[in-house]
């Protein structure tokens, strides 16, 4: 957005129809995935509590088979919540865990299709899950191509490709950040200016995809009392963009799990 | 005005469970200890502690709760009085006597209307029983001592004593809209006037009698309100007689709504009609809403008063069922005869069942049902809840609470019975997922939408992804450990575990420093970067051979080593979900047997989940315990315990035993199986 500001008028509404032109080109690929949970919670080994649960969130297709990426976290939040949960915790008798377990992944393509899907791959390190039609699709699916990636610096412009959900009519959406900070350690990550969500491609407005939004956790230790006023921080989590190259890496894996 | 209505909510509604009522007389002489004494002698041998599986309906699923509550046998046959909410829907009921024998029992029969069942002791061999005498409540007055007998919080027999201080104690009107307790949509306080007492009483006292100082029972213990409140033994043994003679209370129904004379009407005898239920006796016999009832059959009326309501409807209940009887009323001031027939009084609702294979919990429509849901009708199945996630859930449109599923496939529905039976005749040996063509009726709307019905359980969650591993746990060198190493300035991390593969044939030792891979620097030097290590060997292939840089002490050390494969997740094992007594299990990985220390020669499967309400939840199955043996024989994985499950189901013995380690202690648990010989 600063880079925006600070370009000349010109040029910036030369960069806006670009990227636009790159949001039109791959919103198809762009995929509403409606998971059904069960999940369970359970404190010192004892279910506390059970029910079952709907989540919708977006992913991205990445094969014309449709094998589509998405980030874990949005298919199994129980891990990621068992983990903040149980940073102010004592002994073992008060341990939090709370597991999510998908039941159905059912995919929404562009064209209000719905595919069963099967969960191929998942990667906890780089919070990955990968998913894949039950049956193949009639025709090859839109998908965005990971090998053509370039590395963004800071404070270029990207636009992330999204799509909103049953309220906002499933509509290809596009939101447009700057690349805020790059981290290097322990592995290459860009983070943005500003919340995106996961599982979404982030694309330079040359067209080349820097990677897709994921989330990036550690064990953040004992939160202080005020850690939530860190905000994700304090809880060990952080939104990041990982390179397209590591995600191509993976789905290597994923399609050999067929 | 909130306050005190929040405040009797909570009473009214903790009451049933646990909640105390105010301290009790004062202590006894010792003459009246000798009459305490006397009297408990004639009660406390037919006292019994309920024990009980409850179940409930929760977003389209059953649940199964443990319960207690008290009760008091009242035939030589065993033959024993309690509450409703005690024992009137559960799945298993256990009765200790006082001389702490346990002994099952079966429900008989059970009326919500009047909260009180009847359950029948089924000893292993025939015998008689200690029986409690009713008492006449009619002749209690305040004042009088009376006695509580129960097991409050599930503990043993107790006693407790105070006085009668009310005989006609209803909900006070003033605490609208929580001036009801309604069980299974059955209003109680429209036909008990309850026995107001000071003798305290905890939940696990309700089903308990409440003893006049003769040793007779002149009230079942039932609620409390700040005062205890019992239900008269005159109303009990109506209801327990009836219960025991056809499993079910007969009562008549006319369907007229009455309410206490208004205070303006001027006018002093009968009751005020409010109005009357559509199509019901009293609709069809022309009663009308502001009619003045003063006699029904030979019978007087007048309600002026809140407490004079359930003994009009008492009254109207005792009517003989199909035969008419004469009305007077007065309407615009004259008198008018209607004549009206009772109909033989249903139940408010019908019993919940839990249909699996489309995720929903469902009753048959009950007449109440058939006109609050303005049914021309009682054919259907009425859905009371959905499974999120499950068939119904996941249809187009989904199925809601109310729906009326009124045929499948388009053969009409009736009831529940034949839903279950259609849908098990379409899906009978089908391994894939039909999709049923369903019509459901919504508010004043015919609907269709599709099931599919048979839809996978938990689907496998998809493997993990594999990366190159040393099998090495680490801490990030910070500064400060650096320098008391003696090694400042160092950064990497120090191997905390070495668990086998090519990292213990390399020779890495826990205490070693590794600072560098293939000559790139191991940055870490905060807690929180103890993951570089292992994110660095992540970027490598799986196989390839990396050079560590090391230190032992200050001995800096070069270490070749060939990168493992990461081992399978726990996650990632074979997987048994047992659907009878809802609880999973998965083979033992080894990052378990690390995590729980349990030795390499101990075999057994891990407990990964048990569901809250199922059998194993039930008994005490925890998230983490490791089953080494189903009854009696040793299990070494899940696919033992899945044909040890199913030979459980076929033989449907009355509980299962598992020999079952939770850290370093082992245990046997009894697991109720529900089965019923």
């Amino acid at each position: 957005m600063v880079a925006t500001v600070l370009g000349s008028g010109a040029r910036a509404q030369d960069q806006r129809t670009a990227l636009r032109d790159v949001a039109k080109k791959w919103q198809d690929a762009i995929v509403s995935v409606r998971v059904s949970l069960k999940v369970r919670m359970s404190m010192g080994g004892r279910e506390v509590q059970s029910m079952d649960d709907t989540l919708e969130s977006v992913a991205t297709v990445i094969d014309p088979s449709g094998l589509t990426v998405m980030s874990l976290s949005t298919l199994d939040p129980g891990t990621m919540m068992s983990r903040f949960m149980n940073t102010n915790v004592g002994g073992a008798d008060q341990k939090m865990s709370i597991a999510s377990e998908p039941s159905d992944v059912r995919m929404r393509l562009a064209d209000g299709r719905e595919l069963p899907a099967t969960i191929v791959l998942r990667d906890q390190d780089l919070d990955l899950a990968f998913i894949r039609p039950t049956a193949k699709p009639g025709a090859p699916l839109t998908a965005v191509n990971l090998a053509d990636a370039a590395r963004p610096a800071i404070l270029d412009d990207v636009v992330v490709l999204s799509r909103l959900g049953r309220v906002g009519g499933w509509a290809p959406a596009a939101v447009l950040y700057s690349v805020g900070a790059i981290m290097e350690k322990p592995r290459t990550f860009f983070v943005l200016n500003g919340q995106a969500g996961t599982g979404t491609p982030a694309f330079l407005a040359n067209g080349k995809i820097v990677g897709l939004l994921t989330i990036r956790q550690i064990d953040p230790g004992r939160m202080s009392m005020f850690g939530m006023m860190q905000g994700t921080e304090g809880a060990g989590v952080i939104p990041v963009i990982l390179p397209a190259a590591d995600v191509l890496e993976i789905a290597k894996q994923a399609s050999e799990n067929r | 005005m909130n306050l005190v209505r929040v405040g009797l909510a909570s009473i009214v509604t903790v009451t049933l469970l646990h909640t105390p009522t105010s301290a009790g007389a004062q202590p006894p002489s010792p003459n009246q200890s000798a009459e305490v004494e006397l009297a408990l002698s004639k009660v406390a041998p037919s006292l019994v502690r309920i024990h009980v599986v409850t179940v409930d309906q929760q977003d389209g699923r059953e649940i199964k709760r443990e319960a207690s509550g008290s009760g008091t046998i009242i035939t030589p046959e065993g033959h024993v009085v309690t509450n409703h909410h005690v024992a009137g829907k559960t799945r298993s009921i256990i009765c200790t006597l006082p001389t702490r024998e346990e002994v099952p029992a079966e429900l008989v029969g059970t009326d919500p209307l009047a909260d009180i069942a009847v359950l029948k002791l089924k000893p292993s061999k025939p015998r008689t029983f200690p029986v409690a005498k009713f008492g006449d409540s009619s002749t209690l007055k305040v004042g009088e001592r009376v006695l509580a007998l129960g097991s409050p919080l599930a503990l043993s027999q107790s006693v407790t004593m105070g006085i009668v201080s009310n005989t006609e104690m209803i909900m006070p009107g003033m605490f609208w809209p929580f001036n009801r307790m309604t069980l299974d949509g059955e209003d109680v306080g429209s036909i008990v006037r309850w026995i107001g007492h000071d003798a305290a009483i905890f939940g696990g006292n309700s089903g308990g009698p409440l003893v006049n100082m003769k040793g007779e029972m002149v009230g079942v213990n039932e609620i409390s309100l700040g005062l205890a409140g019992a239900i008269p033994a005159d109303l009990a043994l109506e209801v327990a007689t009836a219960l025991m003679k056809e499993g079910r209370v007969r009562r008549g129904w006319i369907g007229l709504e009455v309410q206490p004379l208004l205070k303006s009407s001027g006018t002093s005898r009968g009751a005020l009609v409010g109005g009357t239920i559509e199509g019901s006796p009293a609709a069809r016999a022309g009663f009308v809403s502001g009619d003045v009832l003063t006699k029904l059959g030979l019978s007087e009326i007048n309600v002026r008063f809140g407490e004079e309501i359930p003994l009009f409807n008492r009254l109207v209940m005792r009517l003989p069922i199909g035969r008419p009887v004469q009305a007077v009323v007065l309407r615009n001031g004259v008198e008018k005869t209607l004549t009206v027939t009772p109909d033989d009084r249903e139940n408010a609702e019908a019993r919940i069942q839990e249909l699996v294979r489309l995720g929903i919990t469902a009753s048959n429509v009950t007449s109440w049902a058939a006109k609050e849901l303005r049914r021309a009708d009682r054919n259907g199945v009425r859905v009371r809840g959905v499974r999120p996630g499950a068939a119904a859930d996941e249809a187009k449109p989904s199925l809601q609470n109310d729906d009326v599923i009124v045929a499948v496939n388009e053969s009409d529905i009736k009831d529940v019975t034949s839903l279950e039976s259609a849908i098990e005749g379409l899906v009978h040996n089908r391994t894939e997922p039909l999709p049923v063509l369903v019509t459901f009726e919504r508010a004043s709307e015919r609907m269709l939408t599709v099931l599919e019905v048979g839809r996978p359980g938990v689907q496998d969650p998809g493997m993990e992804a594999r990366k190159a591993w040393v099998a090495v746990s680490v801490q990030a060198l910070t500064r400060e450990i650096a320098e008391q190493l003696g090694i400042p300035g160092k950064s990497g991390v120090r191997v905390t575990g070495v668990m086998g593969g090519s990292a213990a044939a390399a020779g890495l030792k826990v205490g070693d420093v590794i600072t560098a891979i293939d000559g790139d620097p191991v940055q870490a030097t905060q807690p929180s970067e103890s993951d570089v290590f292992h994110t660095m060997i992540r970027q490598y292939k799986i196989g390839s051979t990396v050079t560590l840089r090391t230190m032992r002490g200050k001995e800096e050390r070069v270490v070749k080593l060939t990168l493992d494969s990461s081992p399978r997740l726990a996650r990632e094992m074979k997987k048994y979900e047992d659907p009878t007594f809802e609880f999973r299990v998965r083979d033992v990985a080894e990052a378990d047997r690390r995590e729980l220390k349990v030795p390499a020669f101990e075999k057994g499967v891990l407990v990964e989940a048990v569901s809250e309400g199922g059998w194993a939840a039930l008994a005490h199955l925890g998230d983490g315990d490791m089953i080494l043996a189903v009854d009696g024989e040793p299990v070494t994985d899940v696919a033992a315990v899945k044909g040890k499950m199913e030979k459980v189901v076929a033989a449907k013995p009355s509980a299962v035993v598992l020999h079952v380690r939770r850290g370093i202690r082992t245990f046997f648990v009894e697991m109720e199986t529900g089965f019923t010989k």
